[in-house]
This record gives C-alpha cells, sequence and structure tokens, in this order.
C-alpha cells in the first residue's frame, strides 16, 4: 500500500514539472502587481489546465530572435466563466497580452488581457494593484 | 475555488440522490448482463486496423500528418505523453493495450469502471445517463474522455465524448482532434469463452467518414491486475503475439 502511494505521488509530480512551464504552485507576490506589460507575439502554446492554465507566447527580442514569454492565466473553471475555452487561441495565432510581469526578471507574468486576432480583446488592462483573474 | 464549489455541489447533489433512494422502496435494479472480470488480449498490433482491413479513411492533411508521426514512432521521437510521462492512452488506444484490464460493475451505484493496467487509466461509465452537455465536455476534455453506457440485450454500449487532443488513437501515431467521439459495442462471444469490444470511431477533423475497429480478449481469472505505470518493471508479455520487446 505504501508503495502504491509513492507511486502515485511521483507520477504526480512528474505531470505537474511538464505542464507547468516555469515554476510550481507559488505566490503571487513574485508578479509586480504594480506594473503592466505588453508583449505582441505568436501563440506557441496554449495549456488549459488546473491549477492555472498558461499561454506561451514567442516574442521577437531586438535582433529578431524569438524569445519565449509565459503568461499565467487562472483554473479552468475561472476562465471557463469569463468566456475562455479550450481553444479561443491556438498555435500561430499573432496576439497581444498584457500582464503584471515577474519581479525576478524572468520572462513570465499574469495574465490581464489579450487581444485576440480577430480583434476582440478578453480581460482588462486597468486593474494595476490588484491581483489579475 | 469555484472549482471547489462546483464539486462541492455535485457531492452535496450526489447525497441528496443516495438519501432519497435509501428512503424510498426502490425496486432493486434489473441485473446487468455480468461482463465482470479480468481481460488480456492475446494478440497485439501497433497500428489499430479497421474492420474490413486498410488504413483509417484519413482526410489528406491528415494522413500526412499520420506519415510523419508514424515516421517519428520509429525514431522514439513522438512527443507521446502517453508514454513519456505515463498520461492516459486515451480511447480507442487504450483498447489495443497488451496489458490486462478489469471491468468492475456496482449496479446499486448505476456505474461500471474499467481499470486497465497501463498506467492506472480508469474509465468511469455511468449506466443509463445522458453525456455531459456540449458545453461542459468542451470546457473539461478529459485523456479518455466522459463516458456514458447501457445495455442492448447483453451488449454494454458505450458511448464516449469530451476528449483532449493530448493523445493518439494508437501506438503508430494516429492523430485525432477534440471533435472525436466514440461507440463501443461491449459482449461475450464464443459461450463466453472472449469478449468483443467493437468500437466506431468518429472524427470529422481528421476522418472523412466513420469507422469501427474490433477488439478481442480472453477472460483471465488466472491472473491478478498490476500497479504499473510505464517505465517500471512490467508483467511478461511473451504470451501476447506481436508484441516486440524493446531491448
Amino acid at each position: 500500500m505504501h508503495v502504491r502511494v509513492l507511486a502515485a505521488a511521483s507520477a504526480a509530480a512528474v505531470l505537474a514539472a511538464v505542464t507547468v512551464p516555469a515554476f510550481a504552485h507559488h505566490s503571487y507576490a513574485e508578479f509586480d502587481t504594480d506594473k503592466k506589460m505588453t508583449v505582441e507575439g505568436t501563440v506557441k502554446e496554449f495549456q488549459w489546465t488546473n491549477p492555472h492554465s498558461w499561454l506561451l507566447v514567442n516574442v521577437p527580442n531586438a535582433k529578431g530572435e524569438p524569445e519565449q514569454w509565459a503568461v499565467e492565466l487562472s483554473s479552468v473553471s475561472l476562465l471557463a466563466s469569463r468566456g475562455w475555452r479550450p481553444k479561443t487561441v491556438v498555435p500561430g495565432d499573432k496576439v497581444e497580452v498584457t500582464f503584471h510581469p515577474m519581479r525576478n526578471g524572468m520572462k513570465a507574468g499574469s495574465y490581464m488581457a489579450i487581444k485576440l486576432p480577430n480583434g476582440k480583446t478578453m480581460g482588462d488592462t486597468d486593474r494595476l494593484g490588484t491581483a489579475a483573474q | 475555488m469555484r472549482l471547489a464549489h462546483r464539486w462541492l455541489g455535485y457531492a452535496a447533489g450526489s447525497a441528496l440522490v443516495v438519501f432519497c433512494t435509501a428512503s424510498s422502496a426502490a425496486p432493486a435494479p434489473a441485473a446487468w448482463p455480468d461482463l465482470s472480470g479480468i481481460y488480456w488480449t492475446n494478440t497485439y498490433s501497433p497500428k489499430i486496423v479497421p474492420v474490413g482491413g486498410g488504413d483509417p479513411p484519413y482526410k489528406p492533411e491528415a494522413m500526412a500528418e499520420y506519415r510523419k508521426n508514424a515516421d517519428a514512432v520509429k525514431t522514439y521521437s513522438l512527443d507521446d505523453k502517453s508514454r513519456k510521462v505515463c498520461t492516459p492512452d486515451g480511447i480507442p488506444r487504450i483498447l489495443q493495450s497488451p496489458y490486462p484490464f478489469e471491468i468492475v460493475a456496482t449496479p446499486n451505484r448505476g456505474e461500471i469502471h474499467i481499470l486497465y493496467e497501463l498506467n492506472h487509466v480508469i474509465r468511469l461509465i455511468s449506466i443509463d445517463k445522458p453525456l455531459p452537455p456540449a458545453d461542459e465536455l468542451e470546457i473539461f476534455p478529459f485523456y479518455s474522455g466522459h463516458s456514458v453506457g447501457h445495455f442492448e440485450g447483453d451488449t454494454l454500449v458505450i458511448e464516449t465524448a469530451g476528449f483532449n487532443e493530448k493523445t493518439f488513437l494508437d501506438n503508430s501515431g494516429a492523430p485525432h482532434t477534440d471533435q472525436l467521439r466514440t461507440v463501443e459495442r461491449i459482449r461475450k462471444i464464443n459461450g463466453g469463452k472472449e469478449l468483443e469490444d467493437v468500437v466506431t470511431i468518429h472524427d470529422p477533423g481528421v476522418f472523412t467518414k466513420d469507422w469501427s475497429a474490433r477488439f478481442v480478449y480472453q477472460p483471465r481469472s488466472d491472473i491478478r491486475m498490476m500497479d504499473y505505470v510505464c517505465g517500471e518493471k512490467h508483467r511478461d508479455l511473451s504470451s501476447v503475439k506481436g508484441v516486440v520487446q524493446r531491448r
């Protein structure tokens, strides 16, 4: 029985490691909620998953080389209640994403809003000082 | 947090149903055909072949994707989470598994579970219940989809929808989309000496028409299920024709 529990826990750890690109479950203090940042890029991957969904976007740097930014969104249920669906964004989509950036300079942030290829905007770019959901 | 509320809601609803069932003099549910037991195939093929042979009826772009995937399988370079991080195979891939599975029926709860030895896959089939609404299937896609079933005579008919797109249809890299729906017809054949599962596959995202595949398993009351996920030591598969052990 003991071994069985350990095996299940290991499998869960492996899953967590592969589905969360930048870091695991964490404190919201890592994001600077007094700042917002907007990047334009191409969707590499949209991970529709709990506890948090992730959007990976390739953004050209000053040399024109693609750099990956990881934007964390909320849970599937919360996103769904705000109109999101698993294919609201798909790889290859050109998007403009606004987020609270990480305090430590990592290329990651907490989602505030997104402009989709069809011009539709979702979310809110004006919630500085709050935890974006 | 809202998700937690949702599950609490389900739990409260279930408790209510149980209470009402227990307090009323409801007749015992009709006996289900007994499909319970451990089953194990004796033949295996990495490619799922349609009934009648040939290839599944791929659209041209899906056939191109399949060929690309099949080449990647040969060099172990396919991005196959089911074999690299042991996520569930999905349907119909799990049906071709060379490992055993067990059917567990709990008529008093209206459920059948199918437990697969490979990767601890558990399928829950709610009997005589409708599939969740389309919106829920889209928002909460599962590896093994959402399944409901009913009996037609001695045949268990399982309808499954609401799949994610993280799986392949077979071990040769057959692609699918979230439009996938499957209908399985499971019954005992040859006087109970074998179990048959004929699965019909509907996915207008990759196929020009629906197609079916057939799997046959043998009842194996002489073995027990093992606790196995990919990458660990597993049972001896040398009795399953078609399995090539990777060395």
